[in-house]
């Protein structure tokens, strides 16, 4: 679809837009990044919904991604919690940012399950504001609990308060009948020569597929 | 009191009769003779050994007591008294007058616990509460009749509180603590608001009152003394030396001359209840229904002495094994029962018990003074926070406190030394460093070479500037390392550095 196009509909007010009208209504957590605000649908994070990141490595800028959003959300005094964390956060990198650092807890649960539970209770405490999740090492095990579910469960539960929960897992170990239909957002990371590329396979109230080239390092 | 505020009074009692009258009264009270003024009330439980023991529902009962090696008659139950049974009786005569008598020995134990338990629920009353004698209870109420609208309001709350609890009393109310003790001993409920009032109200009580020693009350009824109108006829030197000194100071004491010392019942500062279980059991589901119906009353003992906890135990007390003890501990002050529960559950979820449980106990010597929440009506975020804590604390509980980590940045230029993990909030400090990663190792990862070049899912790209960090001769962790940042071809950039001394590569950090 061209641009010309998609502006023209826009401006069309009593035209109905398949299942974007619902979004564009509700609220978003402005990403921090201009380029990246201008093609969400909601022009921001939407709130309220899973959004899975598949980073193709680590260490590529997938937590630099959501820096500005959890800066913003520890600035208005919202509560956020980091689930099996793959290393140690680095407080002076963190502070660097400009996190509050009172408003960001981690846990390490000893299970997927353990881990599930407490993602499900921050998210329908009115104080939280983003839960983060990475579920590599747990998804390895042979713990086979039924992803689908756990996904809607978190869903749900991230409506509650209009919280948002991001769900981190490499893209190498993610296989496509795995994918859960619930996630509002789903998004790709790779690395293009020092810069992220966001490549965007869903987002609720858009049907196209596209990608962004971001470059973190230069807001 | 001087002489002023003692005419103010005298004025006021020529006109004061009835209790409704009296809040108007008292509160024309000048500043001074109202500090000064005590009011007291006396309940006296005459059935107490009786009612500690049984629930009177109309049977004849009887609590004896052992004197001199022989069962005597001590207090009676309303029927048993129709069938002409009194105290000071020996208990076959008085199973001769009734066969289907019970029979009770006095329990001193329970009748103190029971005095203990009824003081520390009339502590919703006064603050001044004494336990004035072993079957009655002294409370200070002239602090209290504003807040129940005068004096019929206060004893409408106290004697929902007595009927309750099931006790058989007679209360009065009178400006000293001995009067009000001596007028509940008689029949009727006496209120005395006045010191003046009180020569002619206690007037007309015998003078067993005053006087514990039989020989002096032998002496005095011989002489014709049989009420305390008598006693107080007399001059105070020819009392003195004929009864001796100890008569005079009570009765001085009842008419307000003298002050009399009352010892304040204070509640236990360690919380204790138990409940047991008619049979062994093993199913959670029934200890559950006890345990919070022991947290209901931890939260009443709370509530009464205006306190908070921050940790308490639950015993699961075994037949046969030693007691399961589940300590739970709260980060900030808990003193409702259903937060204590929802902690208490996720314990409870993920015990296995060994063995059959017979009693629960809840116990708690963390009792501290209340600490209120911020009541900031305007800042909506306060309920959150609090919230917010109840989250941390279950997360505390079922996963165990050192699941749960904060992060603190530190002032100090060694990259492991720059942060610590806590598990509370610490005001953060604020660092100028250069570029650090997000992510940091635990324990750096020492990296192959392969030409020259360190590897990490394939070989390195090291970007410059090096930064060079060293020096920690304080504390013997002394480093001396060149970091610089690294990609690989997948576009991982990485933290690197090389040790100085020994040239091996190390992974310490991840820009995520």
């Amino acid at each position: 679809m061209s641009d010309t196009l998609d502006k023209l509909i826009s401006s069309t007010p009593c035209l109905w837009k398949g299942g974007r009208s619902r979004q564009q209504a509700s609220a978003a957590l402005p990403t921090g990044y201009a380029q990246l605000d201008q093609v969400l649908p909601a022009g921001g994070w939407p709130l309220g919904v899973v959004i899975e990141l598949l980073p193709e490595s680590i260490g590529i800028g997938e937590l630099r991604l959501l820096l500005p959003a959890i800066r913003v959300l520890t600035q208005s005094q919202r509560q956020v919690l980091m689930i099996n964390t793959p290393y140690i956060p680095y407080a002076p990198a963190l502070l660097h940012a400009g996190l509050d650092l009172n408003y960001l807890l981690m846990l390490m649960p000893r299970n997927w399950r353990d881990a599930l539970w407490s993602a499900e209770k921050a998210l329908l405490n009115p104080a939280c504001g983003m839960v983060l999740v990475w579920s590599d090492n747990f998804l390895s095990n042979k713990t086979k609990l039924d992803d689908n579910k756990a996904t809607r469960r978190l869903q749900v539960a991230a409506q509650v308060n209009q919280a948002i929960l991001v769900l981190y897992r490499l893209s190498a170990g993610y296989c496509q009948n795995r994918q859960s239909p619930w996630a509002a957002v789903r998004l790709g990371l790779a690395d293009n020569d020092g810069c992220l590329m966001i490549d965007v396979l869903k987002i609720r109230g858009l049907h196209k597929r596209f990608r962004v080239e971001l470059d973190l390092n230069q807001r | 009191m001087n002489r002023a505020n003692r005419q103010n009074l005298r004025v006021l009692s020529s006109h004061e009769s009835t209790s409704s009258q009296l809040t108007a009264v008292t509160s024309n009270y000048p500043a001074s003779a109202q500090q000064w003024a005590e009011l007291w009330l006396c309940v006296y439980l005459f059935r107490l050994p009786l009612d500690v023991l049984i629930a009177d529902t109309g049977q004849s009962a009887v609590v004896t007591e052992e004197k001199s090696g022989r069962s005597m008659v001590g207090t009676v139950s309303s029927s048993a008294l129709e069938s002409g049974i009194r105290t000071g009786m020996t208990l076959a005569a008085a199973l001769s007058l009734n066969q289907t008598l019970n029979v009770y020995p006095r329990d001193l134990c329970a009748e103190q616990r029971g005095l203990e338990s009824l003081a520390a629920r009339l502590m919703v009353i006064s603050s001044r509460v004494a336990l004035y004698t072993d079957a009655s209870i002294a409370i200070e109420i002239q602090g209290s009749l504003r807040f129940f609208g005068g004096v019929d309001g206060l004893l409408r709350r106290l004697k929902r509180a007595l009927d309750e609890m099931g006790y058989a009393y007679t209360l009065s109310i009178a400006p000293t603590v001995r009067a009000a003790y001596w007028l509940s001993q008689s029949s009727g409920e006496h209120k005395v608001y006045h010191m003046d009032a009180l020569v002619s109200a206690l007037g007309a009580l015998p003078v067993q009152l005053a006087v514990q020693n039989s020989k002096q009350l032998s002496r005095m009824q011989r002489s014709g003394i049989r009420c305390l109108a008598d006693l107080m006829r007399l001059p105070r030197e020819g009392m003195a030396r004929r009864f001796g000194t100890a008569t005079l100071k009570v009765l001085d004491q009842a008419l307000g001359r003298v002050p009399e010392l009352v010892n304040s019942y204070h509640p236990p500062g360690v919380f204790s209840e138990q409940r047991e279980f008619y049979l062994p059991t093993h199913d959670l589901n029934l200890i559950r229904p006890a345990a919070e119906e022991l947290l209901i009353s931890f939260q009443n003992y709370l509530t009464q002495r205006q306190s908070a906890t921050q940790r308490f135990k639950c015993k699961l007390i075994h037949l046969n094994a030693p007691a399961t003890v589940i300590d739970v501990g709260c980060s900030h002050y808990a003193s409702h029962a259903d937060h204590m529960l929802m902690l208490l559950e996720e314990h409870l979820q993920r015990l296995e018990l060994k063995a059959d449980t017979t009693s629960v106990v809840i116990t708690s010597k963390h009792i501290e003074g209340f600490v209120p929440g911020q009541l900031d009506m305007l800042n909506p975020v306060t309920t959150d926070s609090q919230s917010w804590c109840q989250l941390i604390e279950q997360f505390e509980a079922r996963l165990g406190s050192e699941c749960l980590k904060r992060l603190v940045a530190c002032l100090d230029h060694r990259p492991e030394y720059a942060f610590s993990i806590t598990n509370r909030c610490v005001e953060a400090a604020t660092t100028g460093l250069p570029l650090r990663p997000l992510w940091l190792l635990e324990t750096p990862q020492i990296l192959s070479v392969v030409q020259g070049l360190p590897q990490w899912h394939g070989s390195l790209c090291l970007m410059r500037p090096f930064e060079r960090i060293e020096q920690g001769w304080w504390d013997q962790q002394d480093i001396c390392r060149d970091y610089c940042a690294a990609h690989n071809a997948a576009g991982s950039k990485l933290w690197l550095y090389q040790e100085r001394r020994s040239r091996r590569w190390f992974l310490h950090g991840v820009f995520a």
